[in-house]
């Protein structure tokens, strides 16, 4: 497969699946909010309310997929200058793009844009769902830097 | 002898009546549209003196005065500076049932700063100064707590009840909506006071352990509509993305937010996975998609509602325990509109949103 291709399906791969895991994540704290109000959430509607918030990939994947292209970008500069582990950068880039983004969406609208994000653990799931688009990113494109 | 002269300016009408002037008009079967007064920055809420003068709030902090149809060059002295920002400023003016005799009015407010603000109401006397008014015995009667962040959802809409008593809307913070179901804040309640700021003893919570005494009913979240009609408080308030609701409200009761909503957040994810909940009342109207609905008055025994997404005022009628939506009317007038009230010649008035806003008057030809 051509490099930029690889490249193309990794960003894809990385981006839908960190918005799936970003969109659970928030679900769970959004629901996490109501249970400290004394809300009782069964397990099954837990469920089915996770299954209907996955409506919001339409606007995540482009906002996740724009953090991606610079954090990805800038993680492979790192690689090539500082060096180190190549899916360790990335890692970290994912996750940074997202909290970062995040951060910067809430200093500019001036309100929390993703409710499941408000709180730090939030935050922090949704950091670690760019974490692991990070990690899907690097698998996928090191064959291309192997092939070089 | 300043009081006996605000009496005699306010009461008597040394200034004539502001409502006479027609800058231009819009016509149509049933009604007819003139604009009073024209380049209001942000206006919030607006106010008829008994002499024809009408106060106009600028969320920018300005009190606005007009008068024969022009808005005085210097507006009201002694406003208390206000927390401009997101949703913040100057908000809500409402003049006391007993003003020809007291001279009293209230403001609400964005009080504090972007690290801790928060709703405030106040209370003042309006002094004729010079051939214009300043606020003077203020009062800060209400803060709402604890202080948040976000400069967004402060509601702030007044409106007083038949004992005296007044009642305030304090928006969820948009952040913390949680805290609109927890009783040891102020945040997405109505809270009842007394005109000096003490809790009427016959609150729902005063003698709940670790509930805010001042609270009147809770589960709300962002709350601009508020009237008082025959003894029955109406309420309309903004949903998220969906879900924006009227109620009647009821002392101590749980209007549901965000347990129970129509709506979803903006970017499409869920509030909550409830429609109802044991405990939690049900809106009497709700309009999915938003309207976005920003004040209510009563007039003619109709409710009209006006609204900045749809841009339009909606009519609705009631028998004091349900509430029918008739639809939009005046369809003529377009655009983001901000506030309605009853003037003294008994005819509506809007204010439109925006930096470039106008006061409407709603002649009605044919009544309803």
């Amino acid at each position: 497969m051509p490099n930029f291709l690889r490249n193309v399906v990794g960003l894809i791969s990385a981006t839908l699946i960190s918005s799936v895991v970003g969109s659970v994540f928030s679900t769970q704290s959004v629901i996490s909010s109501l249970q400290s109000i004394d809300v009782n959430v069964p397990l099954a509607t837990r469920f089915s309310m996770t299954v209907d918030d996955l409506a919001i990939l339409l606007s995540l994947v482009p906002l996740i997929a724009i953090c991606f292209v610079v954090g990805f970008f800038v993680a492979s500069v790192c690689v090539r200058h500082i060096g180190g582990n190549r899916t360790a950068w990335h890692i970290v880039a994912g996750a940074v793009a997202l909290i970062t983004t995040l951060l910067i969406m809430k200093a500019v609208l001036l309100i929390t844009p993703i409710a499941g994000t408000r709180s730090l653990l939030g935050l922090l799931s949704f950091g670690l769902a760019g974490a692991i688009g990070g990690w899907v990113y690097a698998k996928i494109t090191a064959q291309a830097r192997a092939d070089k | 002898m300043r009081k006996l002269s605000v009496t005699l300016s306010l009461l008597l009408g040394l200034s004539s009546n502001a409502i006479s002037a027609q800058h231009s008009a819009t016509a149509t079967d049933d009604y007819y549209t003139t604009v009073i007064a024209s380049g209001f920055n942000q206006p919030w809420a607006h106010e008829f003196l008994p002499n024809g003068d009408i106060l106009v709030t600028e969320r920018v902090g300005k009190l606005k005065v007009v008068r024969d149809g022009k808005i005085l060059q210097r507006g009201v002295s002694g406003v208390p500076e206000s927390y401009y920002a997101g949703q913040g400023g100057l908000l809500d003016i409402m003049l006391d049932s007993d003003f020809s005799n007291n001279f009293t009015l209230y403001l609400s407010y964005a009080f504090g700063s972007s690290n801790g603000n928060a709703t405030r109401l106040i209370s003042a006397t309006l002094a004729s100064k010079g051939d214009n008014y300043a606020l003077e015995n203020i009062n800060i009667l209400f803060t709402a707590s604890p202080l948040k962040q976000t400069p967004q959802h402060y509601s702030g809409r007044i409106a007083q009840m038949d004992d005296g008593s007044l009642l305030l809307t304090i928006g969820d913070g948009f952040d913390y909506r949680e805290d609109a179901q927890r009783l040891d804040n102020h945040l997405g309640k109505i809270i009842r006071i007394n005109r000096d700021g003490s809790v009427p003893a016959d609150n729902p919570f005063v003698a709940k352990q670790g509930a805010k005494p001042e609270i009147w009913s809770y589960g709300h979240r962002n709350h601009q509509g508020l009237v008082i009609a025959d003894g029955v408080v109406y309420q309309n308030e903004h949903g998220p993305k969906g879900g924006d609701e009227i109620n009647i409200i009821e002392a101590g009761l749980n209007y549901g937010w965000p347990v129970i909503t129509l709506g979803r957040d903006y970017n499409g994810a869920s509030v909550t996975p409830y429609t109802e909940y044991p405990d939690m009342q049900q809106p009497l109207v709700d309009w999915t998609p938003s309207i976005a609905p920003s004040s209510m008055a009563v007039h003619l025994s109709k409710l009209y509602v006006t609204s900045l997404a749809e841009k339009s005022i909606r009519m609705l009628t009631t028998d004091g325990e349900t509430i029918n939506d008739q639809g939009i009317v005046f369809e003529a007038i377009k655009g983001r509109i901000r506030d309605i009230s009853v003037g003294l010649d008994n005819h509506l008035y809007i204010l439109t949103d925006g930096d470039q806003a106008e006061l409407i008057k709603i002649t009605q030809t044919q009544l309803r």
